[in-house]
């Protein structure tokens, strides 16, 4: 460890959805797919309950471990947002596959919404597999 | 967590306004406009994790410190229960397991209490104004999230030298 360096300390996660969806010897019935959804819904809702808008969901954003706990991590685009008004912020958030098309045609006015779709598309190959 | 042997020779903290945590920065850091010490705020966080400014610039604070007067003595709030007689590191570091937006994560281990955790380092190389500003919201954020599917974070934690001194959770708790 470098002198000076700071770190945060986080519960440690086994697996993200990306490395699992990688690995061929992990399968999911119905019932465990319908959990994951349901708990990175509950995290999203909660987040967007709580003013937060989290600007980067994806695989490797949503952390697993081997007791089927899903964790929605990494906030280093996120942000508080308006609640009652519009507001005016960056278009260059999400990483690309999971960017909304409004903020490929570049607004910078948009609200929790563009988590949704980011949702969307992180959920989808697990089902699809 | 600096120790109070170390607090004593902090010297005063980068200046930092609140109006900055709401600037949109993201991944491409602006300059942040510099304060003369004479117009230095103090951090108005609820939180006293703040590291002490990267070795680079630490010649600038000595200087400033100076112009100040004699550097401040240790808080008194500060709670003489987390001092470590004998300093060891508090984390060990197993593997490197990914990298986040903002820094490298490291899969580590609790030495007191043989927890697995993960840490992620928060980048500062690029810094010229001492603690980032995108570090400072994420933080800010993640102290007033707890929920069973969001990350939790535990503490924040400065490694010194050889050793690391953890800082107590009910610091980085809110």
């Amino acid at each position: 460890m470098n002198p000076g360096a700071v770190y945060m300390v986080f519960q440690y996660m086994d697996h993200d959805l990306t490395g699992v969806l990688s690995q061929t010897q992990f399968m999911f019935n119905d019932a465990q797919l319908k959990s994951l959804c349901q708990q990175m819904l509950a995290g999203l809702s909660y987040l967007h309950h709580k003013g937060v808008i989290h600007r980067d969901i994806k695989g490797s954003n949503i952390l697993v471990n081997s007791r089927g706990e899903l964790k929605l991590a990494d906030f280093g685009l996120a942000r508080f947002y308006q609640k009652r008004r519009q507001s005016d912020y960056t278009n260059r958030v999400i990483t690309l596959w999971y960017r909304p098309p409004e903020l490929l045609f570049g607004t910078t006015v948009y609200g929790p919404e563009v988590d949704m779709w980011s949702a969307g598309y992180a959920i989808l190959p697990l089902i699809l597999r | 967590m600096l120790n109070p042997r170390d607090q004593a020779m902090t010297p005063p903290r980068p200046s930092f306004q609140e109006s900055d945590l709401e600037r949109d920065r993201d991944r491409e850091p602006e300059p942040v406009q510099e304060h003369r010490s004479s117009d230095r705020m103090s951090m108005e966080m609820d939180m006293s994790t703040t590291p002490p400014p990267e070795p680079t610039r630490r010649g600038v604070y000595e200087q400033q410190a100076q112009d100040n007067g004699p550097p401040c003595s240790p808080s008194p709030a500060w709670s003489p229960a987390y001092a470590y007689e004998e300093p060891r590191e508090a984390f060990s570091i197993m593997t490197q397991v990914g990298e986040g937006t903002f820094g490298k994560v490291y899969k580590a281990r609790n030495n007191t209490t043989n927890a697995i955790v993960a840490l992620k380092r928060v980048r500062m190389e690029a810094e010229r104004d001492g603690f980032p500003v995108t570090a400072m919201r994420e933080i800010k954020l993640l102290q007033s999230l707890r929920h069973d599917n969001v990350v939790r974070l535990h503490e924040m934690m400065v490694s010194n030298g050889p050793f690391s001194h953890p800082c107590p959770e009910h610091l980085t708790d809110s």
